[in-house]
């Protein structure tokens, strides 16, 4: 029987433990630690044969648990993570899935000119994304948007709009876990209501003051849904077609190719819920400048979505890469 | 990665290693959830009663008027501060709790990826983010669907991130204590051998709750098959003092 060195094991968990200060650390204690991490493989083994699930093997089970957390912490990059993660991960990520971003954006566009049409044949089919209260308000030549500024202060609106669009957002995307079938509904919907919105105001004389709430933050807040629900149709597609993968990890790797691009949207929508609360109902702004507000953030956007500042970067990358893969 | 049963997962580490983890079902994960559930909704509420004071004081309002008309100090002060508490609960303390929050800290549970390490960032904010989804169309029926039909017992937002909810290893300080009393109960002249040492470990641990008639019993049962010529132990007491120092004084304090 063989004999288990119990001091041995005492003296690594003190190691261990000390490890939690990382400025202590060097490289030949870590190659000693990582000497003595595999060693305890064998006492365990060795453990387990003697008397297995006692409270001594599940002590060195779960010393060996707390070694695998300590030993392959990741290097903390805090500092340059950040822009690595803007300059290289979103294009790159945004490279690979702007096939089902457009195909949402051209979905989304489909679905908004079906409601107008609708609304358009039988106006009370609106009644199906509006209240009748609203409905009867719109009628009488009112729009909604109209008592927004003054009534409700510009961080309340701001706040409470970006949440609703970061959720919906986020929805649209994990939605796509149905097959894709979820983002389908959420961007059908969404399209319907905007058409149906719109063309109901301009049947009744109002869409113009719609309108003219619309662009400063509407031009970027759409596309972004849009784009969130592209990251979920992609992520739809790799369940319904997983290739040489399995579907768990075909689904797994379409997450994570998608998720720089989600968070980045998500970033964008902050801004687009500050333009929404402050400067798209107040009536001192105009039109033409709501425009250039909107066009403009759409296009800062789109830039650092494509990654075109840092183009020279992403190929100095790609070098870097080949260079490590030969 | 290969399962085992439906009770442990296996994970593969970097070294080739295996590393087997006992799984944590759909049992365990509601418990951690509700616990969890109940911790935020009460930090929250804490925080609105706390905020609303702050923000009574500073508007200077009557309590009773503190929810009437929404200001931006109102946002500042009392909502955002709320919605934070309430939405970022779970992925905030997910990152810095190593893959823990107080629920699951309770409930005996922690997260990990494929590795058996804590996860990164991006694996916690996707499993959060999932968490729409799962909880459609209420009550998490869609997460605990999945999770009923997984044989690693995962919901879609573990699916996605990669993770893996498992049951959590002992904290280093009972490590160290049982490792000492085994160093210790080894030092003796006449020492147990591993399997007799877990065992008057064992019982000594679950002492209080046996039987009282049974106590005497089982130690009467142990001393005789460890040590048959000593002679024969006729008080509870006594049988328990000897067990204490068999098993080098890991034991918990129980009151007899």
């Amino acid at each position: 029987m063989q004999t288990i060195d119990i001091e041995r094991w005492q003296r690594f968990a003190v190691e261990i433990d000390a490890l939690k200060s990382t400025d202590k650390w060097n490289a030949e204690r870590s190659r000693a630690l990582i000497g003595e991490f595999r060693a305890l493989e064998y006492a365990l083994e060795a453990v387990n044969q003697q008397a297995p699930n006692g409270a001594l093997a599940r002590s060195l089970a779960s010393l060996r648990l707390l070694a695998v957390d300590r030993l392959s912490l990741p290097a903390a990059q805090t500092r340059s993570a950040l822009p690595r993660w803007l300059m290289l991960d979103v294009p790159q990520a945004f490279a690979l899935v702007k096939g089902a971003v457009l195909i949402a954006v051209a979905l989304f566009a489909g679905f908004s000119m079906i409601g107008w049409l609708m609304v358009d044949f039988a106006p009370d089919l609106a009644g199906l994304f509006m209240d009748p209260r609203q409905m009867d308000e719109v009628r009488g030549g009112k729009v909604w948007t109209d008592e927004l500024f003054g009534v409700i202060p510009g961080s309340v609106l701001s706040v409470s709009i970006m949440l609703n669009n970061i959720l919906v957002s986020l929805f649209a995307f994990g939605a796509g876990v149905i097959y894709g079938l979820g983002t389908l509904y959420i961007l059908g919907l969404n399209g319907l209501m905007l058409g149906a919105l719109l063309g109901f105001t301009y049947q009744n004389g109002v869409g113009d003051r719609l309108m003219n709430f619309i662009p400063a933050h509407g031009c970027a807040e759409l596309f972004i849904i849009c784009l969130a629900a592209g990251c979920g149709l992609f992520v739809g597609h790799a369940l319904v077609h997983p290739g040489a993968k399995t579907r768990a990890s075909a689904f797994q790797h379409a997450i994570a190719t998608c998720t720089p691009v989600l968070l980045f949207g998500c970033a964008g929508l902050i801004v687009c819920g500050v333009i929404e609360g402050y400067v798209s109902p107040n009536p001192a702004v105009s039109l033409s400048l709501r425009w250039g507000i909107g066009l403009s953030w759409l296009a800062i956007f789109l830039v650092f979505l494509t990654g075109l500042p840092f183009r020279k970067l992403q190929a100095d990358e790609t070098i870097r890469k080949s260079r490590l893969q030969t | 990665m290969a399962f085992a049963g439906n009770t442990t997962i296996s994970l593969q580490l970097n070294d080739g290693l295996d590393l087997n983890l006992p799984i944590a079902g759909p049992g365990a994960r509601a418990y951690a959830f509700l616990l969890d559930f109940k911790f935020r909704t009460m930090a929250a509420l804490l925080w609105m009663g706390i905020g609303g004071l702050i923000y009574a004081k500073l508007a200077d309002k009557e309590l009773g008027q503190v929810f009437e008309h929404q200001s931006e100090m109102f946002m500042a002060v009392i909502w955002i501060p709320v919605m934070v508490i309430y939405f970022l609960y779970h992925p905030v303390l997910e990152y810095f709790m190593g893959g823990r929050t107080p629920g699951k800290r309770i409930a005996g549970l922690r997260l990990v990826d494929q590795y058996g390490r804590a996860p990164s960032f991006q694996q916690i904010v996707i499993r959060n983010v999932f968490r729409l989804t799962d909880s459609l169309p209420f009550f998490y029926v869609f997460g605990l669907s999945v999770c009923f039909a997984s044989p690693q017992r995962l919901r879609a937002g573990d699916y996605a991130a990669g993770t893996y909810l498992v049951h959590d290893a002992l904290k280093l300080k009972a490590i160290q204590k049982t490792l000492a009393a085994r160093v210790q109960a080894s030092s003796e002249p006449e020492h147990l051998e591993l399997g007799h040492w877990e065992f008057a470990n064992s019982l000594v641990g679950r002492w209080k709750g046996l039987l009282p008639g049974e106590r005497l019993k089982l130690a009467q049962h142990f001393f005789k098959k460890v040590a048959p010529e000593q002679p024969q132990v006729d008080s509870a007491e006594v049988a328990y003092q000897q067990l204490c120092a068999l098993a080098g004084g890991n034991v918990r304090k129980v009151k007899r």
